[in-house]
């Protein structure tokens, strides 16, 4: 299979970000006076470049590499997703790494190559791209969460994200192999000779759904994939991971690898799994539900904020998982998926970018009371906390209710379809809506602390002096959370035509 | 007796071990061996696949995906000990049971 100029050239938005670690990295190394106010401009620059290049291939759907990747309008929304929020990432790290002392370049290189991963699985078309993209995702963050390895907690919580990312990894790959086996032991599933045709989504996707390899393969792949989004019952690294890690990081793992992999599943439940729903979806149904009722009614009784925000992840992931099962059996419901994504992650880097412009050196102020009397003497940030809190329980008009109303839509209208298993929907919809009401208390508490209760002794919160980075991505987070909950029509549409050219 | 059967019965056997070490294990090296364990297992699954029938033959997918594997889990075991001498360097052990500083 020869590689054209073409190839490379979809490839590019990966390749620039490749480009631009390296780079941070060589210009850590080879500046004189360690100028680390250098590398956050690096890595801005290329995902500028990225965006450019991925915006300009919207609405032409190509795919590279003989099919193993497929650059259609899902892969540049959720792209363009990954890219905006590893920039708003890099942006918030900027002070916080600095204070911190980890203004390393290798901190930059670690987010751009994680993101190339993020790009790489948004746009996998084959089961070897995947799981490629996977493991260039994940394994910088792994580092990532460690990178202040003076903090015990920090590099504690790293070894638990690590040995099980590495355990789901290997169900995974079990996973992958005996769809591989299924595949190969069809004469009709693949129709080329070509190789990736055999790792192919599509090849999968002619597998008849009673193949035994095939359901066990999805089986594993199921837990493997479990483990990475988070969901119940395989959510056990969620909240000492996003508790330990630096908050910028949390942000980034919340937001961007939620993003990517959920944008895989999709797309894997869609072209290779059609048969999802009549095969596992009664144990979709028990896992979606669990997901949202756990996350939410766990976070209730937490008391430090980047472990609440932790569950309430977990419970987000449940409603995005909704979303993917109401799609697996009605493609056209995809899109709620995507929006609701752009929803989460603007909305989830914004709240843990405000935790890490409160950080001090050593010392990150996560617990609820010392949000207490915040908007006495940072409005601003009271101001934009409430807001992202607001979209985190989805009240309007934020970017928060738009996504869980589209996605609860979805599930409703399709309720009453001619599937037997369609009745699941509605009560998906019931849980989410229920458990988005539970939700709604732990997050007015945080409000509550900080405009009704007097602030607590010694929590002064001092102002970066250079913390503009970090303010400048506040309000552009802040901004598109508000944006996304008045105007989202046209996020909505493009997601809408995204999902077109997928399922063309 | 290399038949297909034996081959993925001998790729479960070791994927099964390296479960259970990561599951009942409490020591963070061990654990990562259980898991290098695991992925051999996959690999010998791969290999097996792509060897009995025909068309893995013809397109070496399942061969390559072994390098691949291969590839990820060194760069895993990479950052996996650096992360756990880290950790090592607060609590002077490899026990997981040490592991206390966040509580649900």
């Amino acid at each position: 299979m020869p590689v054209s100029a073409h190839d490379l050239f979809l490839l590019s938005p990966i390749l620039i970000l490749l480009a631009g670690a390296a780079l941070a990295v060589m210009a850590d190394l080879f500046t004189p006076t360690r100028d680390a106010g250098l590398l956050p401009f690096i890595s801005l620059g290329s995902l500028a470049a990225a965006a450019f290049v991925l915006a300009g291939l919207w609405g032409r759907p190509e795919s590279a590499f003989g099919g193993a990747l497929r650059v259609d309008g899902v892969a540049v929304f959720a792209g363009l997703t990954v890219v905006a929020a590893t920039a708003l990432s890099v942006l918030m790290s900027a002070s916080y790494t600095r204070a911190a002392g980890v203004d390393f370049g290798e901190y930059h290189a670690l987010m751009l190559t994680a993101g190339s991963g993020a790009l790489l699985l948004t746009q996998a078309g084959d089961l070897m791209s995947a799981f490629l993209g996977i493991e260039v995702l994940s394994i910088p963050v792994y580092c990532l969460v460690a990178i202040t390895r003076d903090r015990e907690k920090s590099v504690e919580a790293a070894v638990k994200y690590f040995i099980l990312g590495a355990f789901a990894t290997g169900f995974l790959l079990f996973g992958v192999a005996l769809l591989y086996g299924a595949v190969i032991s069809q004469p009709t599933a693949a129709s080329t000779s070509a190789q990736a045709a055999l790792l192919s989504l599509e090849s999968v996707g002619r597998v008849p759904f009673d193949n035994p390899l095939l359901l066990a393969g999805l089986g594993m792949f199921l837990i493997g994939t479990g483990f990475k989004i988070g969901a119940v019952p395989f959510h056990g690294w969620v909240p000492d991971a996003y508790e330990g890690a630096p908050a910028p990081v949390t942000g980034f793992m919340a937001a961007v690898v939620k993003v990517a992999a959920f944008t895989f599943l999709l797309r894997a439940g869609m072209v290779a799994f059609p048969s999802l729903g009549a095969t596992w979806g009664a144990v979709l149904f028990l896992i979606a539900a669990a997901t949202m009722i756990v996350g939410n009614v766990f976070a209730l009784a937490q008391t430090n904020l980047k472990r609440l925000l932790a569950y309430s992840s977990i419970g987000h992931t449940g409603y995005v998982l909704v979303g993917v099962i109401v799609s697996s059996e009605n493609p056209s419901s995809g899109s709620s998926v995507l929006f609701y994504l752009a929803a989460y992650a603007v909305t989830t880097v914004g709240s843990f970018g405000l935790i890490s412009l409160l950080a001090r050196p050593g010392d990150e102020l996560e617990t609820i009371s010392s949000f207490s009397g915040l908007a006495a003497r940072r409005p601003g940030a009271a101001a934009a906390m409430t807001l992202f809190m607001a979209s985190l329980a989805g009240i309007p008009p934020t970017a928060g209710f738009m996504g869980k109303f589209v996605v609860f839509r979805e599930a409703i209208e399709h309720a009453s379809g001619p599937s037997p298993d369609a009745s699941r929907f509605l009560w998906l919809a019931v849980i989410g809506i229920g458990t988005s009401m539970i939700a709604a208390y732990y997050y007015l508490k945080i409000v509550v602390a900080m405009y009704m209760k007097p602030a607590e002794k010694g929590e002064e919160h001092p102002v970066g002096a250079d913390a503009w980075g970090a303010g400048l991505a506040l309000t552009l987070t802040a901004a598109g959370t508000l944006l996304l909950g008045v105007f989202p029509q046209p996020v909505i549409e493009w997601s809408a035509r995204a999902l077109a050219e997928l399922l063309n | 007796m290399m038949t297909l059967h034996n081959c993925l019965l001998l790729s479960a056997l070791l994927f099964a071990t390296g479960v259970y070490g990561v599951v009942a294990r409490r020591n963070v090296l061990i654990m990562l061996m259980s898991i290098e364990l695991m992925l051999n297992g996959v690999n010998v699954a791969f290999v097996a696949l792509a060897r009995y029938y025909p068309r893995g033959s013809d397109a070496p997918a399942g061969h390559v995906f072994v390098l691949l594997t291969m590839a990820v889990a060194a760069a895993e075991a990479a950052v996996g000990l650096a992360i756990v001498l880290a950790w090592f360097r607060h609590r002077k052990t490899t026990d997981t049971d040490e592991m206390r500083s966040m509580r649900w």
